[in-house]
């Protein structure tokens, strides 16, 4: 709950800027909505992808880590193809549009 | 706490500001979101990871676990602990991560949801309040729906469709078994918690038979005349366990109507079978707690919004992972970890005061064929306007007739699978 003491600063530091970016303590988040923890848009739909890929590769299954966005554009588009490959990841692929494989491509480039 | 007694005007103090400020509706919202409490129900796939995305997307929020279980035992790869491959160590996950993110855990049982009041009352007593309930509670055995299936017979013949106690209970009595004996498995009409699992432990029950007492044989007696994979399942087994295993279809009489559990005897319309070890997957339902919430329909799961999750039957109670109505997903522990992933992102929207959005979900599901192969079925699914629809083009099973080396990197995929899974639901 929060306590008194940083519910005043927060009243003031609200009342002194209408800036909804400012951070002034841990425990509200006064950021606007776009701008928060939860993923938004095309972003969500990564949330697929993290059942099975960590930032760390097994045996079976590569990580996306330090990949850049066209590597893994590349491999998602060969996926999407008709007709070919053995994996999961062929079935998978085909069901996402050209738009929604490059969104998720530029997410993971950039959780490196 | 002096100043807390003035607690009350905080609202009005805020609304004071806001009106002689230009502070945005969305920051009132922003401050009533830290303030928001979330109780979770069932600290498994679809829960224990429901509590970690909240608690993520919006640090803020009180998250409470309710959980009765110190230790989760997860279903998925159970399979290969019935068939002597791996050990029930493996399979089980405790909440201390989850502690660690600042999660409450409460140790108990839900016994009551009134959601009027917005209230789940615990055995112990105690009652929490939520502005908003996440329900994850999985299956519960529907007893004496297969007539002699109830509690006790589950003791003699068990179902291992809960792991813990009752995997390893059916995995000693096929230790125990002679070799020559006849192990039968009943497997259940849809819908019922993971569509493949009858299958993947039949092949890695065949499998223990064909190598540890070639004498003896499996019998499913199936109450479907199709299931899961069966293309793939049916060619593994007639590649594998042909003098090991037998399916009976519903149209070859395989359905089982009726069980005597002391003489391990399955009836089906025309016929009884003798069992040395019976494996009976009984009927299912939505966990118990889902009806007492009412957020069951006749069918005895919950039907819900497939964008918010939010149940269709009451407010402010989301429903995910089996006990949901969410075909064509399946009821897997892959589709209750995405389903809480989403719906927690749903969740943060609605206590921002934001609108939910539609997306993209995929399911993967694989199975052991043997030890050491696998085989897989995915699908991917929008969840627009409320329903649940599969992506044509999309989906599908392995390819049949495939070298033993692609069977062989499905079953490596698999492990990866697990061990990702069970890290994003459990830290
Ligand atoms: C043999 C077998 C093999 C499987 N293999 C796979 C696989 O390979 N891949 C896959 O994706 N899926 C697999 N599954 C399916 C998977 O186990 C389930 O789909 C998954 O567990 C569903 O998650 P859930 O959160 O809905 O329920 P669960 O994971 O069962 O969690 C429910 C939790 O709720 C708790 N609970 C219930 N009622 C209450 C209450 N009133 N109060 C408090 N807590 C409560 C329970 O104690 C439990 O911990 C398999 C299942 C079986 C049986």
């Amino acid at each position: 709950m929060l306590r008194p003491i940083s519910f005043l600063i927060i009243a003031g530091a609200l009342f002194l800027s209408s800036c909804s970016t400012l951070s002034v303590d841990a425990e509200v988040d006064t950021r606007p909505a776009s701008e928060r923890n939860y993923p938004n848009g095309l972003s969500v739909s990564a949330l697929s992808c993290t059942g099975c890929h960590t930032d760390t590769a097994g045996q079976g299954i590569p990580s996306l880590a330090g990949r850049s966005a066209d590597q893994i554009l590349a491999s998602l588009r060969f996926y999407g193809q008709p007709d070919t490959g053995t994996t999961v990841m062929h079935r998978i692929a085909r069901g996402y549009t050209d738009e929604q494989l490059t969104a998720l491509a530029d997410y993971f480039a950039e959780q490196v | 706490m002096a100043l807390d007694t003035n607690m009350l005007s905080r609202r009005k103090l805020l609304a004071a500001i806001a009106s002689v400020t230009l502070i945005s509706a969305s920051d009132l919202k922003a401050f009533a979101q830290t303030r928001a409490k979330v109780v979770v129900i069932g600290g498994g796939f679809g829960g224990a990871t429901a509590a970690r995305f909240i608690k993520s997307y919006l640090p803020n929020t009180s998250v409470t676990l309710i959980e009765p279980n110190p230790v989760f035992t997860a279903c998925p790869f159970s399979n290969l602990v019935i068939g002597g491959q791996r050990s029930i160590a493996d399979q089980k996950f405790d909440y201390r991560s989850l502690v660690g993110d600042g999660i409450e855990i409460a140790q108990a049982f839900a016994t009551d949801v009134d959601s009027q009041a917005r209230t789940v009352t615990l055995d112990n007593g105690s009652i929490l309040s939520y502005d908003r309930l996440i329900m994850s509670p999985g299956i519960s055995i529907r007893w004496g729906a297969l007539e002699g299936y109830d509690r006790a017979a589950a003791e003699l013949m068990p179902h291992a469709w809960k792991a813990g106690t009752q995997t390893l209970l059916l995995r000693r009595q096929l230790e125990a078994m002679e070799d020559g004996g006849t192990v039968v498995m009943s497997a259940p009409a849809a819908p019922f918690r993971c569509p493949p699992g009858p299958y993947e432990r039949a092949s890695l029950i065949a499998n223990y038979l064909k190598t540890e007492k070639p004498a003896s044989k499996l019998i499913i007696l199936d109450s479907k005349d199709t299931f899961s994979k069966m293309p793939l399942f049916q060619e593994a087994w007639a590649e594998h366990y042909p003098d090991h295993l037998d399916w009976r279809g519903a149209s070859n009489d395989g359905r089982v109507n009726r069980v005597t559990a002391e003489t391990k005897t399955l009836y089906t319309d025309f016929d009884e079978i003798r069992a040395d070890v019976a494996n009976v997957i009984p009927p299912q339902k939505a966990g118990e707690i889902a009806e007492r919430a009412g957020v069951t329909d006749v069918t005895g799961w919950c039907p819900i919004n497939a964008t918010s999750f939010e149940s269709s039957l009451q407010p402010n109670i989301h429903v995910i992972g089996d006990a949901t109505i969410a075909n064509p997903m399946p009821k897997s522990a892959f589709s209750a970890n995405l389903q809480a992933k989403v719906c927690a992102a749903s969740v943060a929207r609605l206590l921002s005061g934001e609108d939910v959005l539609p997306t993209t979900l995929a399911n993967t599901c694989y199975s052991f064929i043997t030890s050491d192969r696998a085989v897989s079925i995915a699908g991917v699914y929008r969840n627009d306007d409320g329903a649940f629809s599969s992506v044509d083009g999309a989906g599908g099973i392995s390819p049949l007739a495939a070298d033993a080396e692609i069977r062989e990197a499905e079953a490596r995929q698999a492990e990866d699978w697990f061990r990702t899974i069970t890290s994003e639901a459990f830290g």
